[in-house]
């Protein structure tokens, strides 16, 4: 079967549109490297598509977070990681997607997915407050017990008594603190950063 | 500039490009199929990628990480793309799949390309935590100009399924690889801006704790490595050397073949040591297009006869001089394959492929999303351990501590010489590296002979934005040959101790 010629008019503009499309693809390749060079950090979707900041930081600390609810009859619900939470990753396969994304900008989300969706379950005994806790611990214990003896010298430190996430961590980190970096009550919005310094200070319930 | 872009060439070196990301896309695309729902649909939540805080509605800096305590906020999407529903999102997700799959089999390239680049562009960026990252854009960036070439044209069910395809020369324009070519150079070249602007890149620090990171960290042979400051600093300094070189020196045709090979050695090594996900595979891809046609003819004369016959295939319509006995193996091919020139058949077999893969979340309901299982009751936790956590007990003095090393010799964050023996009239360095969020504290170190007896001090005063210190002990005649000891007291607190020997 033979193709129909095309009109020369089709093949004109089909190639002054290709030229068109390879040039700005070129200058957009070039004026993000040059801004890129520059040190300009264009905070925009498309710099996201052109800019290639790979590794550009690092972490000594290695953490978890762990959301729990607290109900009018006192119960302490682990809202996360919660049944809706099946995505893992990292290097262990015990990171949850609340955890990949580092900045913790979907921490709050999460948890208030995990209220919506078990609300009708939880409804004859509701959670009325929240702590957002963060589990973390320096990065050096992340080293097996054998390689942490003989870089450091010192048996690697035991686990933690308190393991609220004990079918994901399989002991690895060794000795690890809490910290809060949030609270709310359910039903109110999240406090803004400035206030949550207060609010810990402040009474709890 | 117009024989550089726009000159004809085989189509092969692009439909290996095409293969090997179609390949590295579905492995990707099947590695996350299973948790569709929760990754790009409002049940996740979907994680989108370009954020603003909700309630002062200032951007927030997602593009630069940032160590320390994260900032709990609530964000809004700054951009309005569409998130699906659960039943949307499968049957997106298996689409693109399907779509992968398409592109690595050539079946309807093109359009497989259009649909696969479209709809992982809608997809990825909705989830942060793990679709979106640099290698997935440079995917992106490798499916869109895929979809400009002829890279279907041979190796693929599009060619086996062409009558005609004996009858003329395939030819395709060298532009897209071109611009592959140049957006690797790019890729490279601000890759190493970055990381010469990043001081914990130059001095090894980055790369030792990219070993540790339990995210993208490392087995066991990266782990060791961490543990030997020498090698990570000499290891960083070698890519930055190498992705420096790299934009300029592969445009010399000597340096060519030797740099692309080193490059595929490079994110070997990356894929092995770090656990970075297909980001090696879609590199291995987009280096490809630095591979030229005559390479391919010598490497057919390297390999054995049944792969040399693949590589003949597709040569065969540049110049339309393949040798015969190729060309008769081939012909019946088309009878068997004809069914792929079908559009109809293919989007049958889509259409089936999504249908499977849908019945398939929806009798499993994993997530609960279809109402056919319950989801599972939240886990309690005791009074015990949630007054563990609430009391917020910090960690304990050595766990600020990375690294204490001893050396007669110091430079930059390295320490060099023996750590267990000097000499009288050498100097004893203790350089301390801390991690990065740290309070300011107080540092003593105690030099104690044999006896127990302290015979010097020495303060120092850390800020929490400190992470090297370095102070040490002048080892002058008066002291005795015999063993030493060195006390690191934190606030008080002893942190570590380290013996050495003194001898004249």
């Amino acid at each position: 079967m033979s193709r129909m010629p095309r009109p020369r008019m089709f093949c004109v503009a089909r190639r002054i549109a290709t030229r068109l499309a390879g040039a700005a693809y070129l200058a957009a390749l070039g004026v993000f490297l040059v801004l890129s060079l520059l040190g300009d950090s264009l905070l925009s979707p498309l710099s996201y598509f052109f800019t290639w900041d790979m590794f550009p930081a690092h972490y000594t600390e290695s953490s978890k977070r762990v959301a729990v609810g607290v109900t009018v009859s006192g119960r302490h619900l682990q809202l996360h990681p919660a049944p809706y939470q099946q995505f893992y990753g990292g290097v262990y396969g015990d990171l949850t997607r609340v955890e990949l994304e580092r900045q913790g900008l979907y921490y709050l989300a999460a948890v208030d997915q995990t209220l919506k969706l078990k609300a009708a379950e939880e409804s004859h005994d509701p959670i009325t407050h929240v702590y957002l806790f963060e589990r973390y611990w320096p990065a050096k214990f992340n080293y097996p017990a054998d390689i942490y003896k003989a870089w450091s010298g010192i048996e690697k430190p035991g686990r933690p008594p308190a393991e609220p996430n004990a079918a994901h961590t399989a002991g690895r980190e060794g000795r690890s603190a809490w910290r809060l970096v949030g609270e709310f009550d359910v039903g109110r919005p999240a406090p803004a950063e400035n206030e949550r310094e207060n609010l810990r200070r402040g009474d709890r319930p | 500039m117009k024989v550089f872009f726009f000159s004809f060439e085989s189509p092969r070196m692009l439909a290996l490009v095409r293969i090997v990301l179609g390949l590295a896309l579905l492995y990707d695309g099947l590695s996350h199929w299973r948790n569709a729902i929760e990754l790009f649909s409002t049940f996740g939540p979907a994680m989108p990628v370009f954020v603003q805080e909700a309630e002062v509605g200032r951007p927030t800096p997602i593009f630069a990480d940032r160590g320390g305590t994260p900032k709990i906020v609530r964000v809004k999407r700054m951009l309005p793309i569409p998130v699906l529903t659960p039943e949307w999102a499968v049957i997106a997700h298996t689409f693109l799949v399907v779509s992968m799959l398409s592109v690595t089999l050539g079946w309807h390239s093109r359009t497989s390309l259009v649909a696969a680049f479209v709809v992982a562009l809608w997809l990825w960026p909705l989830d942060l935590s793990s679709s979106i990252a640099k290698h997935t854009v440079i995917a992106l960036h490798l499916l869109l100009l895929l979809v400009f070439s002829q890279c279907g044209a041979v190796w693929s069910l599009d060619a086996l399924a062409d009558a005609n395809r004996n009858n003329f020369c395939r030819l395709s324009s060298a532009g897209p690889r071109r611009l592959m070519q140049i957006l690797v150079c790019c890729i490279y070249f601000g890759a190493t801006l970055t990381k010469i602007k990043t001081p914990t890149f130059a001095n090894g620090d980055l790369l030792t704790f990219s070993f540790l990171d339990d995210h993208w960290g490392s087995g066991r042979i990266g782990l060791w490595l961490s543990t030997v400051p020498f090698l990570t600093l000499g290891l960083s300094k070698a890519t930055l050397l190498f992705e420096l070189l790299f934009p300029f020196l592969v445009w010399v045709r000597r340096c060519r073949l030797p740099l692309v090979g080193l490059a595929f050695g490079v994110h070997a090594a990356m894929g092995l040591l770090l656990h970075l996900k297909t980001f090696s595979p879609i590199m291995f891809a987009a280096l490809l297009a630095f591979i030229e046609e005559r390479d391919l003819v010598l490497l057919a004369r390297a390999i054995r006869d049944p792969f040399r016959r693949v590589l003949i295939e597709g040569a065969g319509g540049v110049g339309g001089a393949a040798p015969s006995n190729a060309h008769a193996g081939l012909h019946g091919a088309h009878a068997r394959f004809n069914f792929a020139s079908s559009a109809r058949w293919h989007v049958i077999a889509v259409i089936l492929f999504v249908a499977a893969g849908f019945a398939i979340q929806y009798i499993g309901d994993w997530y609960g999303a279809f109402g056919r299982r319950s989801p599972e009751a939240l886990k309690e936790i005791s009074t015990d351990e949630f007054d563990e956590m609430l009391a917020q007990r910090g960690p304990a003095y050595e766990d600020y501590f990375h690294r204490i090393e001893l050396g007669s010799r110091f430079s930059g964050n390295q320490v060099f010489g023996s750590s267990q023996r000097f000499q009288t009239g050498q100097r004893a360095y203790v350089l301390i590296q801390m991690i990065q969020s740290h309070p300011a504290m107080t540092l003593e170190g105690i030099l104690i002979a044999a006896d127990g007896k302290e015979l010097a001090r020495f303060t120092h005063r850390v800020d929490p934005g400190n992470t090297y210190t370095v102070n040490g002990f002048e080892l002058t005649s008066e002291l005795l040959p015999g063993t030493y000891g060195i006390v690191l007291q934190a606030e008080g607190y002893v942190v570590a101790e380290r013996q050495f020997e003194l001898v004249h």
